[in-house]
């Protein structure tokens, strides 16, 4: 059990807290009363991977053990989580390379020839050789490539209908995955940034099919409903006629647990020496270097994110106890919701690059937002403040549509059902953006726009959204504000929720992702 | 400064070593021993997670590290039990004898049986692409950094009740499979025991021993270096 999470009340000796601002880690000294929520520790990392995961293998949750489902003459798919989830180490092989290497073991005792490996990327961009081997170590790369180990691709003309939506919409899925005999799901979950989906097909759908599913429209819909009952429910335990799913999930620690960056998730009151050390040592090198050195600085202090746990077994019952054991690492309670909030987004540490202005209010609006507790820490009619630099700057492989949704779209309007009736339409026929979709490892076109759609309901909620050392004209476009500093953007904030609003800060971004979803 | 004098011979890629890093010490390694170039490549591969080791040849070694495994006494199993016991780890080239042509010769009971006695877990260790990197009748590595790997194998744990000759085969078919994946590759090399009948390239037949030594001493085929554009 790990210490469980509190509410810090500021008060004249609280030493300056840390804030994530995209690459720079800031010391910042929060207003006298404000709350401070801490998450609650991680919990200590399992030692014996290998043994933890043998024995999730060959004991596993309602369904027979992995060997016994391996037959040989099958036709068997192993799904795993592409870079949306951590590298979970930069030295030793990455968590889904451990677990897979011990699936591919058992495969081949069993005497199993037609094996694929097929990244569940969605709408997201498709790995690179070079991502692939990243994630899958050299030995089981070379093992498969080229052929047999690739990413789904949602545009592919070989999908197979497997339902349908609620509108009528064919659920078009993986070709390959439909037509397998086992399909065995490599998850990688933190307790933020974990997308939710009992159904692994959710991953590996068409882009019509994702395009209905994602849409605005669809999205309102569900939140007013708020239970809603998934077309994919079914598509849990079994894909299709014949294709039965074995998952194996993996949850890990939600911050990197590596040595030099292990003081920024701790309570700054006990700081050690080494720890005061270190943070003067990354305030000092983020002041003397570069934007891009300090991206670079970002990812040698990311070091490694710890496995909590493994769970294997029949889908619809090993995806309740993973939320479940998730769950545990929420923030903890606060009594009731603050007038204002302080949020920082991070650069996730792992990409090499800054985030662009649309991913970076996704990620704060949608998932910091909505994911570090149960209910909005935030009233409704309240303020945000987000500590983000928003610097125009898109990855010129992976970001085409954003470029364009950037450049064409948000100058238009930033309304989202106005953007969704639009502009949805023109990006997902655009045969260029399928293109580099499909040749070029860039986002699908509709990523964008799901992004945009996935902060709306927190700009609905809020009353101000505020960008601490947000670019100037990209804070705008968003339809945001920008402010210098805390104190500018107070003041700012005074207007709608008065002078002596309740300030609440959110320590510490639980976010582990290191592309976005 | 050993590890750069490798570096700058050969280009050596470590595999598995994870499993040996989860574990805490001490282990015994039992690895093939196609070259001389092995004992230093598999310190070097440790250095970071053992940090004591001694090596034993199972074959006595000529010269003057034959005398000092002598004054040693190395080649004791008691010896080697109470070195073990104090945290320090063993290399065993565990081969009865040293094949010509670099191939896996039947290994020795005594690993196993070292194992048995104090409970210390065996890794299997394959070395691939050695012999070809330093043959015996050559005094300097092979030009041009050739490739060689270190495979480590997941440790197996043997108890009071097994049986040594059982367990030196699960090391050697351990050893196998990871020689096998030079030309097999990493899921063929798994994927082939599999079979009932094992594919042998000559029917039933031993290769001639000139085949063998000419595919010992092959240069690989296959990119050597990562294509840029991919």
């Amino acid at each position: 059990m790990s210490r469980p999470g509190f509410v810090l009340s500021v008060d004249a000796q609280t030493p300056p807290l840390v804030v994530f601002q995209g690459e720079k880690v800031l010391l910042e000294r929060l207003p006298v009363d404000a709350s401070v929520l801490y998450p609650p520790e991680a919990l200590q990392g399992i030692r014996s991977l290998d043994e933890a995961i043998s024995r999730a293998l060959d004991a596993p949750v309602d369904s027979e053990p992995l060997r016994a489902l391996l037959k040989r003459g099958s036709r068997v798919t192993i799904v795993f989580e592409d870079l949306s989830q951590p590298v979970t180490s930069r030295t030793a092989p990455d968590v889904r390379q451990r677990v897979i290497e011990l699936v591919l073991e058992r495969a081949a005792a069993a005497g199993v020839d037609d094996v694929e490996l097929i990244a569940a990327t969605g709408l997201r961009r498709r790995l690179t050789a070079h991502d692939l081997q990243r994630v899958l170590g050299e030995r089981v790369y070379a093992s498969f490539a080229p052929d047999h180990v690739r990413s789904h691709d949602a545009e592919d003309e070989n999908l197979q209908v497997v339902g349908e939506l609620a509108d009528g919409t064919p659920i078009e899925v993986n070709g390959r995955v439909a037509s397998s005999d086992l399909v065995i799901s490599v998850r990688l979950a933190t307790a933020v940034g974990n997308e939710g989906a009992a159904a692994v097909a959710t991953k590996l759908i068409g882009a019509k099919t994702a395009r209905a599913r994602g849409s605005f429209a669809v999205r309102t819909a569900a939140a007013a409903a708020e239970i809603s009952t998934d077309a994919f429910d079914d598509l849990v335990d079994t894909i299709g006629d014949k294709a039965q799913v074995f998952t194996v999930d993996v949850t890990l620690t939600p911050e990197p647990t590596g040595p030099a960056s292990a003081f920024l998730s701790k309570r700054e009151r006990e700081w050690s020496l080494t720890d005061r050390a270190l943070s003067a040592g990354l305030q000092a090198a983020t002041r003397i270097l570069p934007a891009r050195a300090r991206i670079g600085l970002a990812q040698v202090s990311g070091v490694g994110y710890g496995v909590t746990s493994v769970v294997a077994g029949k889908p619809s019952s090993v995806h309740p106890l993973t939320e479940a054991f998730l769950a545990q690492q929420q923030v903890a309670q606060f009594d009731r919701p603050a007038d204002v909030a302080l949020f920082g987004i991070p650069n996730p540490g792992t990409i090499g690059s800054s985030l662009n202005p649309v991913t970076a209010a996704a990620l704060g609006l949608g998932q910091i937002f909505n994911g570090a507790t149960a209910e909005p820490v935030v009233r409704a009619g309240g303020t945000a403040i987000f500590y983000h630099p928003l610097t125009p700057w898109f990855h010129p492989l992976h970001d085409p549509a954003y470029i364009d949704f950037f450049a064409e779209v948000l100058t238009q309007s930033t309304d989202p059902a106005v953007i969704s009736e639009q502009f949805e339409e023109k990006f997902a026929a655009d045969p260029w953006y399928r293109h580099v979709y499909q040749t070029s490892s860039s986002n699908h076109a509709l990523h964008p726009f799901h992004a945009w759609y996935s902060a709306a309901p927190a700009i609905a909620h809020l009353g101000e959204i505020i960008f601490v050392g947000g670019d100037h004209g990209s804070t705008r476009r968003l339809g945001f504000k920008s402010a210098s500093t805390l104190a500018d953007a107070l003041e700012m904030a005074s207007g709608s929720v008065g002078l002596a609003p309740a300030i609440t800060y959110v320590h510490g971004a639980p976010v582990s992702i290191s592309e976005v979803s | 400064m050993a590890g750069l004098a490798i570096r700058l011979a050969v280009t050596p890629s470590v595999h598995g070593l994870e499993h040996v890093k989860e574990q805490g010490g001490p282990f015994i390694f039992v690895a093939n021993h196609p070259s001389e170039l092995d004992e230093a490549l598999v310190r070097n591969a440790l250095r970071s997670v053992v940090p004591r080791l001694v090596s034993v040849a199972v074959e006595p070694r000529g010269g003057i590290r034959g005398l000092v495994d002598q004054a040693l006494s190395l080649r004791s199993a008691s010896r080697l039990s109470a070195l073990l016991k104090s945290g320090t780890s063993v290399l065993l080239f565990a081969e009865t004898t040293r094949t010509g042509d670099g191939s896996l010769a039947p290994l020795d009971l005594g690993a196993a049986a070292l194992g048995i006695r104090t409970g210390v877990p065996l890794v299997p260790v394959a070395l691939l692409g050695t012999f070809r990197a330093l043959p015996p009748w050559r005094l300097t590595v092979e030009p041009g950094r050739p490739r060689v790997s270190v495979l480590f194998s997941r440790p197996i744990r043997a108890g009071s009740g097994d049986e040594s000759s059982a367990v030196t085969e699960s090391i050697a078919q351990a050893i196998e499979v990871g020689l096998a994946e030079e030309s097999r590759g990493w899921y063929g090399a798994r994927r082939s025991p599999a079979d009932v009948v094992v594919p042998r390239e000559t029917e039933g037949q031993p290769e001639a021993g000139w085949r063998r030594m000419w595919k010992a001493t092959a240069t690989p085929t296959g990119p050597t270096r990562r294509r840029v554009w991919q």
